[in-house]
C-alpha cells in the first residue's frame, strides 16, 4: 500500500548539536505532496524542534523554499513526493550560510 | 549582511516590515545617503509577507476619476477621499521610481498593469544592500513600540536567529507590517497551499499599545476558497471564477459574477454563498466544466508557470468542479493616517494594508499593490522629512520596557505546571472568529466571541513552546499570537460597535446602510489603559451617497 512517506532531513542546531546528523520521520500520506507541504505537517504534527523556511509565495519564483532534495537543488513547493516513497532533504548550503536544519541566511546573490 | 552584535541600534528612521510598502519605503528614506536607515522584516525580503504572493494585478487606468469613483463605490463611501485621490495622483510617479530600479511593468487590460511582487522586492533589496546607510534586519521581528511622551522614540527587536532581543532607537517609523486576515481565520487566501504566510496583524496591535487610532476595524473581507488547499492558487485567475456556481442539489446560486462590483470579491456575492451553507446546501461548487474555455495567454511568466502547476495537479477548473468554503482576505480597517501616512502618533507612519480609510467596506482586486506602492514611497519620503526635521530624542530611559518584553517572550520558551498548546489555543481563537466575527453578525454573537476571546487571552501564559532559541517557529508564532489575540478583541469590538450593515461588515440586528448614523469611522485607540470605541467623520470632500 505504501501509505507512508519517509523524509529523512538533515538536522543541525549549532547551539546544541555538535555535528549535524539526518533524522527520518514516517509521515502518513493519503495522497501526493508537496515537500514543503510534508515539512509543514512534520513541524505541526511531529517534531516541533524541526526549522526550516516555511513560508510559500505559491509562484516558484521567492527562492525561499529552495533546498537540496534527493541531493539537487529544487523548490520544496513545487516538488511533489508520492506515497510509498522516500526523500532526503538538506540545507541548500551547507556549513555556508547555515543556520539551523534546512534554514540558510538569505544571500546577496541570486 | 551580518548583524553586529548589539544591545541597542539607532537610526533615523525604521521601518518595520519587509513586503512592498516597507522595501519602498526604504529606498526612499534612504535615499541621497544622509539618514540612517533600518528595516527590519521577520522573514527575508522577497521572502516573507504577502506581497511575493500577489500576482501583480495593479489598478492604474488612464483616467484618475474612474479609479476613484469605482474605489469609493465598492467602499460604500468609507474611504477617506482626500487620501484616495492623492493615491492616484501619485500612481504614476511612484511607477516611474519603479521602473528606474529595473522593474518589469507590464500592461494588462483596460485598468492596469502588472507589477511583479518578487521581481520589484528583489530588486528593492539589491539596491538596499548596496547603501552604506542602510541595515537590513532579517529574521528580526518586531514586538513591541516604544513611546516617550506621545511620541515614537523606537522599538523592540527579536532576532530570531540568535534569540537576542535588543533596542532600536528611531526618531521616526514606519509600519508596513501587512495584513491581520490570515491568521485569525481558519481558512484564508493569504496562505497558499494551505501553508501559513503568518499574516498576524503584529503591527496594528503594536501601534494601538502605543496609542495610536484604528480605523474599521470590522470591515474585513472574505473570499470564496477552494476547500482543497492544493487549489488555492486558483484564486489568482478571475477565469476560473466566472461561474457557475451550483450547490450541493445542483442548482444554480450565482451565474452571473460579472453583475457585481468586484466580481467574486463582493460581499454581496459573498452574503449570497454564505447563505448557501446556513441553509444547509452547502458546499458549493463553481463548475465551469460548460463553459467555453477561457483564453489564458498572459505573456507574465510567473502566472503562466502558476498556471500550469494547477494544471499539472490535475485540478484545472474547466474540467473539474472546484469545491468551495469562505476564508478570510483583507482587513479594510487599520490604523488611522492621513495622506501623508501620517498615525495619530508623532513619528509614527503607514503604508500598505495597514493603513485603514483606503478601502472602506470593501477593497477591490488590484488596489492594493496601487496603495502599497505608493504609500511606501510617500511614507519614506515623510519620514526622512520628519527625521530631518525634528529635534533627535536624547537618552531615553527604555531599559525596564525591553526588559518587561524580555520576560514576555521568553516566557513562552519556559516550562509551565499546567502547559497549554499554542495550536488548541490558536484553532480555539480562529474557530470563534469564524462562528461569530464572520460574513454576518449580530449581537448576541460578538459578545459571545468577546467573552471567548477574554477566555483565551487567560491562557496566552500559558503556551508553552519547546525550549530551543534558534529560528524556533512555534516562538515566533507564539509571541504573534499574543498579539492576534489582542487584534481579535479590536475587530470584535468595532463590530459590535457599529450598528449597521455596510460593505463586509454586515449585522443581523441592524440591516441595512444608515448614512444618517453611520456614514463615519469607527475608531478604537487606547485610553487609560482600556480599549475606547469613538467615531471620526470621513473625508467626503468629492463624492457624496446620493440623499
Amino acid at each position: 500500500m505504501g501509505d507512508y512517506i519517509t523524509a529523512k532531513v538533515f538536522r543541525y542546531d549549532p547551539d546544541r548539536d555538535e555535528k549535524p546528523y539526518f533524522k527520518s520521520y514516517r509521515v502518513e500520506a493519503d495522497g501526493q505532496m508537496s515537500v514543503l507541504v510534508l515539512l509543514d505537517r512534520i513541524q505541526r504534527e511531529m517534531d516541533q524542534t524541526i526549522s526550516f523556511r516555511s513560508y510559500c509565495c505559491g509562484l516558484q519564483t521567492c527562492k525561499s523554499c529552495l533546498m537540496k532534495i534527493n541531493n539537487k537543488k529544487q523548490f520544496a513547493c513545487m516538488t511533489v513526493v508520492q506515497p510509498g516513497e522516500e526523500v532526503v532533504l538538506e540545507p541548500v548550503t551547507y556549513p555556508d550560510n547555515h543556520l539551523k536544519d534546512l534554514v540558510v541566511r538569505a544571500s546577496d546573490k541570486e | 549582511m551580518n548583524i553586529p552584535s548589539h544591545d541597542r541600534m539607532t537610526c533615523d528612521v525604521l521601518i518595520i516590515g519587509g513586503g512592498g510598502s516597507g522595501a519602498l519605503a526604504g529606498l526612499e528614506a534612504s535615499e541621497g545617503g544622509k539618514l540612517k536607515v533600518i528595516l527590519a522584516s521577520k522573514g527575508p525580503i522577497s521572502q516573507s509577507g504577502l506581497t511575493p504572493t500577489g500576482n501583480g494585478g495593479t489598478a492604474f487606468s488612464g483616467s484618475i476619476e474612474h479609479l476613484f469613483k469605482n474605489m469609493v463605490t465598492a467602499g460604500n463611501y468609507l474611504n477617506d477621499q482626500d487620501v484616495i485621490w492623492s493615491m492616484f495622483s501619485q500612481t504614476q510617479d511612484a511607477i516611474e521610481k519603479l521602473k528606474r530600479i529595473g522593474v518589469t511593468v507590464t500592461p494588462l487590460g483596460p485598468h492596469g498593469i502588472c507589477v511583479p511582487g518578487v521581481e520589484t522586492l528583489s530588486l528593492a533589496r539589491r539596491e538596499l544592500s548596496k547603501r552604506s546607510n542602510v541595515v537590513l534586519l532579517e529574521d528580526v521581528l518586531i514586538t513591541r513600540l516604544i513611546h516617550e511622551n506621545g511620541k515614537i522614540i523606537g522599538a523592540v527587536a527579536l532576532d530570531l536567529i540568535t534569540a537576542e532581543l535588543f533596542e532600536i532607537v528611531a526618531t521616526a517609523v514606519i509600519l508596513t507590517t501587512g495584513g491581520i486576515a490570515g491568521e485569525l481565520y481558519p481558512r484564508t487566501s493569504n496562505n497558499p497551499f494551505g501553508i501559513t504566510t503568518d499574516a498576524s496583524g503584529t503591527g496594528h496591535v503594536m501601534a494601538y499599545q502605543a496609542g495610536a487610532h484604528l480605523i474599521d476595524m470590522e470591515m474585513m473581507a472574505f473570499v470564496p476558497l477552494p476547500t482543497d488547499p492544493r487549489c488555492l492558487n486558483l484564486r489568482y485567475f478571475p477565469e476560473f471564477w466566472r461561474g457557475p456556481y451550483l450547490n450541493r442539489h445542483g442548482d444554480v446560486v450565482e451565474s452571473d459574477i460579472e453583475g457585481y462590483l468586484g466580481g467574486s470579491y463582493s460581499y454581496l456575492f459573498l452574503q449570497k454563498l454564505a447563505r448557501e451553507f446556513e441553509k444547509g446546501n452547502g458546499p458549493v461548487y463553481v463548475d465551469q466544466r460548460a463553459m467555453e474555455k477561457p483564453d489564458h495567454v498572459s505573456g507574465i511568466r510567473a502566472w503562466d508557470r502558476r498556471r500550469r502547476y494547477i494544471k499539472s495537479l490535475g485540478i484545472d477548473p474547466n474540467e473539474n468542479r472546484i469545491e468551495l468554503a469562505i476564508g478570510s482576505h483583507f482587513c479594510m480597517g487599520g490604523l488611522y493616517v492621513n495622506e501623508k501616512t501620517e498615525t495619530t502618533i508623532p513619528g509614527l507612519f503607514a503604508a500598505g494594508e495597514i493603513m485603514g480609510g483606503v478601502h472602506g467596506g470593501l477593497r477591490l482586486p488590484g488596489y492594493s499593490f496601487t496603495q502599497m506602492i505608493v504609500f511606501g514611497f510617500i511614507a519614506g519620503r515623510q519620514a526622512a522629512d520628519y527625521a530631518t526635521g525634528v529635534l533627535k530624542t536624547g537618552e531615553s530611559s527604555s531599559y525596564q520596557i525591553v526588559e518587561k518584553e524580555r520576560e514576555r517572550i521568553f516566557n513562552f520558551l519556559e516550562q509551565k505546571r499546567n502547559p497549554v498548546s499554542l495550536r488548541a489555543l490558536k484553532n480555539r481563537l480562529q474557530r470563534e472568529m469564524e462562528r461569530d466575527v464572520f460574513i454576518f453578525r449580530d449581537k448576541a454573537g460578538l459578545e459571545r466571541a468577546l467573552e471567548e476571546i477574554g477566555k483565551i487571552r487567560e491562557e496566552v501564559t500559558r503556551i508553552q513552546v519547546p525550549s530551543f532559541k534558534r529560528f524556533n517557529l512555534d516562538w515566533v508564532r507564539a509571541v504573534e499570537f499574543s498579539m492576534m489575540v489582542e487584534g481579535a478583541e479590536i475587530i470584535a469590538r468595532s463590530a459590535l460597535y457599529r450598528e449597521e450593515s455596510r460593505g463586509f461588515h454586515y449585522r443581523r440586528d441592524f440591516e441595512g446602510r444608515d448614512d444618517r448614523r453611520w456614514l463615519k469611522h469607527t475608531v478604537v485607540h487606547l485610553q487609560g489603559g482600556n480599549l475606547t470605541l469613538d467615531t471620526a467623520p470621513v473625508v467626503l470632500d468629492r463624492m457624496r451617497p446620493e440623499e
